[in-house]
């Protein structure tokens, strides 16, 4: 599969302190790639530094085949958007002005698309009202239709559902899935919220202190995740001494969820729960998540080191 | 380039930072011409009010000096201190515009913005003579004419240094703090390097504990090469005392635009190498 962005031994420091490590990554054409990592993992450098917003240390990439140090890479960037961090918007103008300055900057002079776009992001009735008067939702939707100004084929979005309501990132998840379905869009994408992340993506990389931990598909992925009876109780608490006792492999979910990775029949589980006095209200088969996975990755990686 | 420039005459238009200069500008024109006015009088108390000539041109002009430097930080705090704050730069340095050619585009509508606001002012100035005075005689000479220009070319070479100090430092705020303490502190210079050039070669001291007194040399008296640099300061410097403005010459305004044009240059380069190396959040 062809690759729209490449990066190879990338490694960016800040003084002494080393927040990419030799980072390798191929993104594939078409693809939603989602990055995932910790606070402080390298996720924004690395998204800042293939939008030009910084400079590696060493290493390179490519976008579209054009290595960041050949000139050429200044007219490859019109053809990708991106949000780094939260929307870059000039809040002292309109949502159409704002879009039109986009446009001004990618050096388009017909702005026929611009209704088309509002449209999209659901901007279309807010008239002269300025972008800093919008809610953060429609900041953020604003932010998207900047990026999408040209019609790019490459987006990378840092974090765009920061900070959203659960309307808001259905209404995001619903505009990306649908720019990629229909403008075979890639996107680069990185999110702490894994279960919205796992509704979008296609592929995955799981980085951890400046390092990629793995590569991977969403079939892969699915294929590699374990799986999991997931519980509901009335109470976790008095279950975790028995569990332990037992030396049951689990993981709480929530207040009143316990995934259980031991393969252990539902009959023993309930008699364990009787045990400990506790109501069990259903069991389900489940597959880990997609943040279980990468816990374990993170605990596996740290194990070793 | 042309991508850069069209985004940053767009902002300009668009975020009223046009009309904000014309307005700025007539407001400061009138401001100067009643406070000059004022001082005029109380200086050629000779003269019969609203008789107006050259030296009160020339007292406006010098008045502007001081003013136009703050009224250019704020544009360029508003102008180019906000594209950074609010990080749309981002937008531009993600398209692809080089970080060179956006610089250049900010740089050109921040001069062109100071050039508009020294025509207004100067425009303005001569408009208020020609209806305020009873009578006039304001001379087009040499020395007015580049006094006139002399103002263009140091305003346009503050506006290349503020506009280095935006990409310089780190937030708006700083931006502005730096940009505003630059003409008090040059101002400051200037008067301490005129006083010390003003001390006299010998004075006259008390002899041990006698009411006689004779002649010494001042130890205080500059004098060597650091006198020739003094001296060289205090001409290219158009902030001095007011004495140092009466004996200004022609030749001093000609080293006046020298140096700002030689301010031009090094904050334009430097400001190219802050932009390169700068790390955009």
């Amino acid at each position: 599969m062809e690759n729209v962005l490449s990066v190879k031994d990338l490694c960016k420091n800040y003084g002494k302190s080393k927040v990419l490590k030799g980072v390798n990554l191929d993104i594939p054409k078409g693809s939603i790639f989602g990055l995932v990592g910790r606070n402080g993992a390298g996720k924004t450098t690395l998204m800042r530094i293939v939008t030009g917003l910084a400079e590696p240390t060493s290493g390179t990439y490519s976008i579209g085949g054009v290595e960041n140090t050949d000139r050429k890479i200044l007219g490859v960037r019109r053809r990708m958007g991106s949000i780094t961090d939260s929307p870059a918007l000039y809040k002292n103008l309109s949502a159409y002005d704002n879009i039109k300055l986009q446009y001004i900057n990618l050096g388009m002079t017909s702005f026929d698309d611009i209704p088309e776009l509002l449209e999209l992001v659901d901007l279309k009735d807010t008239g002269k009202k300025k972008a800093g008067k919008f809610s953060l939702g429609m900041r953020q939707r604003l932010g998207i239709a900047i990026v999408l100004c040209g019609k790019p084929d490459i987006l990378v979005l840092d974090e765009p559902i920061n900070g959203l309501d659960p309307q808001g990132i259905i209404q995001m998840r619903e505009i990306l899935l649908r720019i990629n379905r229909e403008r075979h869009t890639t996107i680069l994408i990185s999110s702490h919220i894994l279960e919205e992340l796992s509704k979008l993506a296609t592929h995955y990389a799981f980085i951890e202190k400046g390092e990629i931990l793995q590569t991977l598909s969403s079939q892969e992925l699915m294929s590699k995740v374990r799986k999991c009876s997931r519980i509901k109780v009335t109470s976790t608490d008095l279950l975790f001494p028995v569990f332990d006792k037992e030396n049951i492999e689990y993981k709480i979910d929530n207040q009143d969820t316990i995934d259980i990775y031991s393969d252990i029949s539902a009959k023993h589980i309930i008699q364990l729960a009787d045990e400990a006095g506790v109501d069990v209200i259903s069991i389900n088969e489940n597959n880990e998540s997609l943040e279980g996975y990468f816990m374990n990755l993170v605990a596996k990686k740290d194990g070793i080191s | 380039m042309i991508r850069a420039l069209k985004s940053s005459f767009f902002r300009f238009y668009k975020t009223g930072a046009l009309y904000l200069t014309v307005a700025g500008s007539v407001a400061f024109a009138f401001l100067v011409a009643l406070y000059v006015y004022g001082s005029y009088f109380s200086i050629y108390a000779f003269k019969r009010p609203r008789f107006l000539d050259n030296s009160f041109v020339l007292m406006c002009l010098n008045a502007l000096l001081y003013v136009m430097p703050f009224a250019i930080a704020v544009f360029c705090v508003l102008f180019t201190g906000t594209d950074l704050e609010y990080r749309s730069v981002n937008n531009k340095i993600t398209t692809g515009i080089s970080r060179i050619q956006i610089y250049c585009a900010d740089l050109t509508v921040s001069l062109l913005a100071s050039v508009i606001s020294c025509a207004i002012q100067e425009g303005l100035i001569f408009l208020i003579v020609k209806i305020w005075a009873v009578k006039s005689t304001i001379r087009f000479d040499t020395y007015l004419i580049g006094m006139m220009i002399t103002v263009v070319i140091i305003c346009i070479s503050f506006t290349a240094l503020y506009v280095f100090f935006q990409y310089f430092a780190r937030n708006k705020l700083l931006a502005l703090v730096i940009t505003l303490m630059i003409i008090p502190c040059v101002m400051i210079v200037s008067t301490l390097i005129s006083s010390d050039l003003k001390e006299p070669y010998r004075t006259q001291v008390y002899v041990d504990d006698t009411d006689k007194t004779e002649w010494k040399l001042n130890p205080a008296y500059v004098s060597g090469t650091k006198r020739e640099i003094y001296t060289f300061i205090i001409e290219a410097s158009p902030y001095s005392d007011d004495e140092d403005f009466y004996l200004n010459t022609k030749k001093n305004l000609q080293k006046q635009s020298a140096a700002a044009a030689i301010v031009f240059v090094l904050s334009t380069a430097a400001g190219f190498l802050a932009i390169s190396k700068k790390e955009f959040p």
